[in-house]
């Protein structure tokens, strides 16, 4: 049997996520995805804390904040930053 | 008379200090805001280049934390956080665009993280161009874009609790 390499993507979590979450950030290790795209990790990430379900954010990939309509397009890498950014208050 | 001794300040201090906070220094936390020019952390200050004969208009934006009525009761302080890596490019980028859309000199743009109390700035926005309109134009784009376009959030602290914003 091959045995797999990690590849681990850093997820940050901000804002009113941070509590629901109780943490800052996680590594998440996508070598056993078979699509590695934003859509797909958020669909696992979903399953594994659906208080995430109900909530409202957007998405950064490597500090750029990506459109909805490209989740399923962009794929990540190991050493990627996956940022979930709730609505913005700064002022 | 109050742009007269901001000047004052800066001319004798080369730097204009607009408001000191309570500072608590953590060492590994104290290294990395020190290399943030724009997310600070417990004071608020700017430098702009001495003299510029140019300049007849200077704008200053200082967005100060309100004592806001919550279900909770009312606001005693603000818990601001950023996503700080990602705000200081979302932060340049808007000043370069700033320059591009208008006719001014120098931009300078300062967010506080960590508590900010009733009373206290949290958000400065300076901009000084030749004159006034084009100044005016530009701080108003810019503190709509950065509240617009910057990751920063605010957790609003009652004597009952915690509210995010």
């Amino acid at each position: 049997m091959r045995k797999s390499k990690s590849e681990n993507v850093k997820i940050l979590f901000y804002g009113v996520l941070r509590d629901i979450m109780g943490k800052k950030q996680i590594l998440f290790d996508v070598s056993g995805l078979e699509n590695k795209t934003v859509s797909d990790i958020m669909k696992v990430l979903i399953d594994m804390f659906p208080s995430l379900k109900e909530k409202k954010f957007e998405i950064a990939l490597n500090r750029e904040v990506i459109r909805k309509e490209d989740y399923k397009l962009c794929k990540v890498k190991d050493g990627d930053e996956i940022a979930l950014l709730p609505p913005f208050s700064g002022g | 008379m109050e742009m007269k001794s901001l000047f004052f300040l800066h001319s004798r201090e080369d730097k204009t200090k607009v408001f000191d906070g309570k500072e608590k220094k953590k060492k590994g936390r104290a290294e990395d805001m020190r290399k943030r020019k724009y997310i600070v952390k417990g004071k608020i200050s700017f430098r702009f280049s001495r003299g510029d004969e140019k300049c007849g208009s200077f704008v200053v934006f200082l967005g100060v934390v309100r004592a806001d009525k919550t279900p909770v009761g009312k606001v005693k302080y603000i818990e601001y956080s950023a996503y700080e890596e990602m705000a200081e490019k979302e932060i340049e980028k808007i000043i370069k665009e700033a320059k591009e859309k208008f006719r001014v000199e120098e931009i300078d743009v300062k967010h506080r993280v960590g508590k900010v109390r009733v009373g206290e700035p949290s958000f400065l926005v300076v901009v000084s161009s030749e004159h006034r309109k084009e100044g005016f134009a530009a701080a108003k784009y810019i503190t709509d874009e950065v509240k617009k376009r910057v990751p920063i959030w605010k957790k609003e602290v009652t004597d009952k609790g915690k509210i995010w914003k």
